[in-house]
């Protein structure tokens, strides 16, 4: 359970503080989305967090120990993946993760077995004695996911992990976070774009100018009348069937070829696609996206801005 | 918990391509003081010390004999010094002899009985001396063939070859007519300043035996007790089978049991270590630092290892160390290589107290530069400026230092070469890690190197332990309160 309490960083007394007064908390078992602008104090809360920061005030509490003040104990159970991982470039892979590990307190052997078998586990298998410098972006973040899982540590903390991922790293991290959320662990992934987050997090905290604005739950977010959902389905044979149930969904119905469009959705497309079974019409792909959500946030943004 | 990350880090150091660019080059520069060593030893080693001169006159025979023995300051005999003597009276005599492999010269002049002025001349290549003997009708012998000394000391001193700080007693005698001596003891005695024993004294009775003469030359090892006073005397005198002193000399102790004298070798470990290892070593403690912590820092590397579970004391004390440490076996691995190097070519290792000194020396210096450039990369923003600010505190403290003190000296109206000048420099030592060596060399040498006593312009053992523990702890304490307390 990661605790951020009143967490203040000021870097410049000429400036103002990069983050004032930020709570929040993670708990076990519990994902929660991080969401700002670029500036917004993300990645400022988080280095607090992780402890490679000190704040001006406040305290971030990680298993109920004080980063700042038990340093150690903290970050034994924080998994962090920065946004650009930093690691010693000139160090291969295997050394510098037995290196790191000798900090957890696992003896060399363990350390070896356990370094490979997590960069094995990241898709790093047969680069493991490359040196850092070698790897691509992805390839970094994938070996910072597999520094910060050598502890098996009960607390993630990811900052904008899926920025320059392909398609399969972002499916990766995703997986790899519902994996860590079903084994009771607290993480929290932040992201300045918000269709990222809300798929998979519990709970969204919105950070603006330095200040949480908001937090709401996946419900509430879903709730907000400004959000619509879209279902899009790819029939193998779009007939008159189909489009007769469909049309009695409610909403505005597009249909181009073979692919329909179905605005305003307020269903389940489950229950789409199984009526759509039952009636011995194959689909080939049946998809609902929501919209609206950046609308929501900027209204955030906007009322908080107005407030201030 | 850290001790494996902190082994790692001291083989990261010290495994690091600069680290080990210097590292053998400073090796490579131990190993270039052997020709150093070897043109310099060529003079000491053979320098001809005042040879002993021994002769007897042969009636019989109606020559005139010269024995010689030339040695080195070990008493390491000298072969090829070419010995010629000359005799000059009612007609000139002429002989020249090559000392052999025992470093013995025999020279026999057939010459009428008459009074001669002799001339003695030794040569090596090199070195050349011409030295005038008693004449032959002022030397009287108690009987024909005795022995007599007339030049150099038959009973002298000689360095340990194992022991620099110590020197043993080398006997160069002869038995009449020039035959082995036999039945010649060797007898000494530490006399307490003020005296309180005189001639009675130095009787067989009353002496210690060192050993029997078996040679025309030999070398003994008296046993001095410990606790003397260093201006106390130790009397040697060489007895016959009658119980008759032949010859005597003494010498202060201090002369036999001494600190480190600046002796060859020495001189040129101090101006190695003084010129070369103080010159590389800083800068290999402020790359190696650079490498070790400035780079990470400042690119953001070391956060990668601050999010483990390990306190910012903890973590910056752990590259403080290591790189300490890395350097600190490098550093006496290249004193190492120089004492090997010199008792290799010149016999004997460096007084271990001295070496010890250096090293220390060497630690305050890598300390005391390992901490100012992490200080400075908690004081910079980026890699250029923490490199071009020590780079520049490199050439400043290790190139342009004296030239400083000299201006400064200068400006405020001193002269050069003057002893404000001198006391500005030995001043200045304190503030510049990098003249830590010379502080040292100072305070070891300072009896008989300069002119003027370092210990008057300040130069003295606590001022050098005080400085050299400011040099350790300051920078260390503040890049650490940094490292702590900020980010």
């Amino acid at each position: 359970m990661i605790e951020v309490k009143q967490a203040t960083k000021v870097f410049s007394s000429r400036q103002g503080p990069a983050i004032n007064s930020v709570s929040f908390e993670v708990k076990n078992g519990e994902v929660v989305g991080f969401v700002g602008l670029n500036g917004a104090g993300k990645t400022t809360t988080i280095r607090i967090a992780v402890g490679v920061s000190l704040p001006t005030s406040g305290t971030v509490l990680v298993d109920g120990h004080d980063i700042t003040n038990e340093k150690a104990a903290a970050s034994k159970s924080i998994g962090w993946v920065p946004e650009i991982p930093n690691f010693e470039p000139n160090a291969k892979a295997l050394t510098l993760m037995r290196y790191l590990a000798g900090f957890y307190g696992i003896d060399r052997t363990e350390a070896r077995n356990r370094s490979k078998d997590l960069l094995a586990s990241v898709g790093l298998s047969g680069f493991e004695n490359r040196k850092i410098r070698t790897y691509s972006q992805g390839m970094k973040k994938r070996f910072s996911l597999a520094v910060s899982l050598l502890s098996d540590p009960a607390n993630f903390l990811f900052d904008e992990v899926l920025n320059g991922l392909d398609p399969e790293g972002i499916h990766f991290f995703r997986e790899l976070m519902r994996g860590q959320k079903r084994v009771n662990k607290a993480i929290l992934l932040s992201s300045h774009i918000l269709t990222e987050i809300e798929n998979i997090a519990d709970r969204i905290v919105f950070i603006h100018r330095g200040r949480i604005i908001k937090t709401v739950t996946r419900e509430e977010l879903g709730a907000y009348e400004g959000v619509r959902g879209i279902l899009r389905i790819i029939l193998q044979n779009p007939n008159d069937d189909a489009i007769s149930y469909l049309k009695t969904l409610g909403g505005s119905l597009q249909v181009q070829g073979n692919e329909i469009v179905l605005s305003d959705f307020h269903g389940d497309s489950s229950q789409v696609n199984a009526e759509l079974v039952k009636k011995g019409i194959p689909v080939r792909e049946i998809k609902f996206e929501k919209t609206g959500l950046e609308e929501y946030f900027f209204e955030l943004i906007k009322s908080a801005d107005a407030g201030k | 918990m850290i001790i494996r990350p902190f082994l790692y880090d001291i083989k990261k150091t010290i495994t690091s391509k600069t680290v080990l660019i210097l590292v053998a080059i400073i090796l490579l520069i131990s190993l270039a003081i052997i020709p150093l060593t070897s043109i310099r030893s060529s003079g000491s080693e053979n320098n001809l010390f005042e040879a002993p001169i021994l002769y007897y006159h042969d009636p019989n025979l109606g020559s005139y004999h010269y024995l010689a023995y030339f040695s080195n300051r070990y008493g390491d005999p000298i072969s090829g010094v070419t010995v010629t003597v000359i005799l000059q009276g009612p007609q000139n005599y002429t002989k020249t002899v090559v000392t052999n492999s025992s470093g013995l010269a025999f020279i026999a002049i057939s010459a009428p009985n008459a009074s001669y002025y002799v001339t003695l001349k030794e040569e090596i290549p090199g070195q050349n001396f011409s030295t005038n003997l008693p004449p032959t009708a002022t030397i009287k012998t108690s009987t024909p063939g005795a022995v007599m000394a007339l030049n150099g000391q038959v009973i002298s001193p000689v360095v340990d070859k194992h022991n620099a700080s110590k020197s043993n007693i080398q006997v160069f005698y002869s038995g009449d007519y020039g035959v082995v001596p036999s039945s010649y003891s060797l007898y000494y005695k530490v006399v307490a300043t003020p005296f309180s024993c005189f001639s009675n004294c130095f009787t067989e009775a009353n002496m210690t035996k060192l050993g029997d003469l078996s040679d025309y030359r030999e070398i003994f090892d008296p046993s001095i007790p410990p606790g003397l006073d260093g201006t106390d005397e130790v009397f040697f005198t060489l007895f016959n089978q009658t119980g008759t002193a032949v010859q005597s000399s003494n010498f202060g102790l201090f002369q036999l049991r001494q600190p480190p004298q600046p002796i060859m070798e020495s001189n040129i470990a101090s101006s190695f270590f003084s010129t070369i290892l103080g010159l590389v070593i800083p800068l290999m403690a402020i790359i190696g630092s650079y490498s070790s912590y400035g780079k990470d820092r400042l690119t953001g590397v070391l956060e990668s290892v601050l999010a483990r579970p390990v306190t910012r004391r903890g973590l910056a004390m752990s590259r403080f160390f290591s790189t300490v440490a890395a350097f600190t076996i490098a550093s006496a691995a290249a004193v190492g290589v120089v004492d090997l190097v010199l008792n290799s070519v010149g016999g004997s290792f460096l007084d271990q107290s001295y070496v010890l000194a250096i090293i220390a020396g060497l630690v305050v210096e890598v300390a005391a530069f390992t901490g100012l450039i992490f200080l400075l990369s908690h004081l910079l923003k980026s890699t250029g400026a923490l490199l071009g600010i020590s780079i520049v505190l490199f050439i400043v403290l290790d190139f342009l230092w004296s030239l400083i003190i000299f201006l400064v000296t200068l400006a405020l109206g001193g002269t050069g070469g003057s002893f404000v000048a001198l006391q500005a420099t030995f001043y200045s030592y304190y503030a510049n890690p990098a003249q830590f060596l010379n502080l040292i060399n100072a305070y070891v040498f300072q009896s008989s190197n300069t002119a003027v006593q370092a210990s008057s312009l300040g130069v003295t053992l606590p001022a050098i332990v005080l400085d050299g523990l400011l040099w350790t702890t300051v920078p260390f304490i503040l890049f650490l309160y940094l490292a702590v307390k900020r980010d």
